[in-house]
């Protein structure tokens, strides 16, 4: 009887200890990020981002108490989303944090409900497919690609409109790429110029891999718009800019959107032909204002913002700070949250977590629209500002006024 | 190849793509562009245009279709020339007289016909098509004589939208092997040498199926725990036994006297 009290009661003890180094064991995080090919420098920044958050987290505690493991894959583009998500599941892991490009993100949101995995979007903006289960397989932390659209178009009707044209109704056009990123961000300008009442005489969707834009330039021309909003790559975005410039396009303003109009290369290649020109974006960690933070948001924007200069020799980008903030958004406070970590674990959580703004490093929050909403998966206190290019090569961010660094200038766009 | 009626040997091809090259470095110097004139986009590579698209990728999906290229045949053989498939998602570089002489004939007509590897054999064990496949048609004009080798090989640059896994050949749509391997850095292509025409086709890994259920388990920690939790178990509840057994002992008992 002794005999077999001792063995109950040491199966009991190691059970307990397996238990207890079980809840210590890592928590495996994905990380799909294209970090080779046309996207691979965003893409790789982005993912520096998230590899300083989990270092943050770490360094906090981890999730509760279990250290955050990153898992990464490299998805140059879409089609090797497939296999790089399996590759991910077969490694342990049930949260991805991703993917820095509209048509990865595409993908890989509409393939995360089969492999069972929680797929949450950092940085790209475009839209994602039918088949995506937002607020339960998705989500996305960044500021969706309509909204980018739809605060470029406020922005200009607020505060541009009364200083160009007092009393006169402006006529808006769109160009935008003809894929998810174009689309999505496009149509939401679009969307924005009908319901607020403007004038929108012409939608630009074209193959961003043209080599000709003399006649989309023609093509804007010829519908007389006094505002062109632009969705477009960094390349495109700087042709398209030439070729109006070139079709003498008599615009009174234009604003892009990511990708192309708020990155540092645009200015420095189109110079003077770049000032006065708008962007809706991320900010850059350069650019946000720590008075606009909250004290979480100050201590971590300041702690990377120097981790990442110290390891990487270079300002954070746009890029490195909304991977950062949506990875420290998911890793500080959604699975700390979460009973188990698993898709339905993580999203329930997702669901209960709410952070205001000015929590995260970039000033953005936390408000994911529940499944079943319009906007499902979508982070509603997601982080957006109005650039400048105030100066051949300079830009600030000039809106809204708690981020601004610079007031809005109202200057005559080359032609 | 020809150039303005002319033929021109591999170093003026090399002279005149120098010189291409030097005009556009050239060209973007005085418009303040600061950064390289080649190889530099932020946005994402053009769609793979599948015969048969995975139902990911259906939706949006333009079609690859047939197309020809005429190259000239001269008293030495077959020009050098380049040729690509009207996705361009395959290049092929023929050196110069990789096509034996045939007179009278001029010229050969070359045809890739993209394909669904589906309706072809099979890759080797451990492998899957990656992308479409390509079938290579040569044959002489005017006669219409077909080539299937070539006296020279040339060379194969296929786009996979997969991780590579080699480039594969086929005479006959039905056995492969492999031509080719070589990869280029942040390119999602393969390529290879070969002096046969047939089927082309990329090779990747096959994905085991993953396994379900909750991320962060620790398997191997757990299997781990149960093996020692049993070892103990067994080594403690015998314990008392070992030990009468090992008191039993002849030495034992001349120990106690």
């Amino acid at each position: 009887m002794r005999r077999l009290l001792v063995v109950v009661l040491c199966v009991a003890a190691v059970a307990a200890a397996c238990s207890g180094s079980g809840s210590r064991s890592p928590v495996r995080v994905g990380a799909l990020y294209p970090l080779s090919g046309t996207q691979g420098t965003g893409g790789t920044e982005e993912e520096r981002g998230v590899t300083l958050a989990i270092e943050w987290a770490n360094a906090h505690g981890g999730v509760n108490g279990r250290p955050a493991r990153l898992q990464t894959v490299d998805a140059s583009r879409a089609e090797a989303v497939p296999d790089a998500l399996s590759a991910l599941r077969r490694r342990g892991v049930s949260v991805v944090l991703g993917s820095h490009g509209s048509s990865i993100s595409a993908v890989a949101a509409s393939l995360a409900g089969r492999e069972n995995l929680s797929f949450w979007e950092t940085g790209a903006v475009g839209e994602v497919g039918p088949a995506t289960i937002g607020g339960r397989s998705f989500f996305r932390l960044a500021p969706m690609g309509a909204n980018l659209g739809r605060a470029a178009i406020d922005f200009v009707r607020q505060e541009l409109a009364p200083k160009l044209a007092a009393g006169q109704a402006l006529r808006y056009a769109v160009a935008r790429v003809d894929d998810p990123y174009g689309r999505a961000v496009g149509e939401g300008a679009a969307a924005r110029v009908r319901e607020s009442g403007q004038q929108l005489v012409g939608d630009f969707p074209y193959d961003a891999h043209s080599s000709d834009f003399a006649p989309l330039a023609a093509q804007i021309a010829a519908v007389h718009p006094d505002v062109l909003f632009v969705a477009a790559y960094l390349d495109d975005g700087v042709a398209l800019r030439r070729a109006t410039v070139a079709a003498h396009v008599p615009l009174l303003a234009s604003i892009g959107t990511s990708s192309s109009y708020c990155m540092p290369a645009f200015g420095k290649t189109l110079g003077p032909a770049a000032v006065g020109l708008f962007a809706s974006d991320k900010p850059d960690a350069a650019d946000v204002r720590l008075d606009a933070l909250r004290p979480e948001g100050t201590r971590a924007l300041t702690w990377v913002r120097d981790r990442y200069r110290a390891r990487y020799h270079e300002d954070m980008s746009a890029f490195a700070l909304s991977g950062f903030s949506g990875a420290y958004a998911l890793l500080v406070h959604v699975l700390p949250a979460a009973r188990e970590l698993s898709p339905s674990g993580v999203a329930a959580a997702a669901a209960r977590v709410k952070l205001v703004e000015g929590t995260l490093a970039n000033g953005g929050g936390l408000d994911l629209a529940p499944a079943g909403a319009a906007d499902a998966g979508e982070n509603r206190a997601a982080s957006g500002v109005i650039w400048e290019w105030v100066g051949p090569g300079q830009r600030a961010v000039v809106w809204p006024p708690t981020f601004a660094t610079h007031p809005i200038a109202v200057l005559p766009l080359a032609r | 190849m020809r150039l303005a009626g002319r033929r021109v040997g591999p170093l003026g091809v090399g002279v005149v793509l120098l010189a291409l090259y030097a005009l556009a470095v050239a060209a973007s110097l005085p418009l303040g562009h600061g950064i390289r004139p080649m190889f530099e986009s932020i946005g994402p590579p053009p769609a793979y245009r599948w015969v048969k698209p995975p139902p990911a990728f259906a939706a949006g999906n333009v079609a690859p279709r047939p197309s020809e290229s005429t190259v000239g045949v001269g008293p030495q053989g077959s020009d050098q020339a380049g040729v690509l498939s009207e996705d361009n998602q395959l290049v092929l570089n023929l050196p110069p007289h990789a096509i034996p002489p045939h007179p009278p004939d001029t010229s050969v007509l070359m045809r890739v016909v993209p394909v669904d590897p589906a309706i072809l054999g099979p890759l080797p064990t451990g492998l899957r098509a990656n992308g479409n496949a390509y079938q290579v048609k040569v044959g002489y004009q005017p006669s219409g004589a077909e080539i299937t080798t070539l006296a020279t090989a040339m060379s194969i640059l296929l786009t996979v939208p997969e991780t590579t896994a080699g480039l594969w050949f086929s005479a006959d749509g039905r056995a492969w092997q492999r031509v080719g391997n070589q990869t280029v850095p942040g390119q999602p292509v393969v390529g290879g040498t070969f002096n046969q025409v047939g089927y082309f086709l990329g090779g990747t890994h096959v994905t085991p199926p993953s396994s379900k259920g909750g991320g962060g388990g620790n398997v191997t920690g757990i299997v781990i725990a149960v093996v020692l939790t049993a070892a103990l178990a067994v080594a403690l509840g015998f314990a008392p036994a070992l030990r009468r057994r090992l008191r039993g002992r002849p030495s034992g008992r001349s120990r106690r006297r």
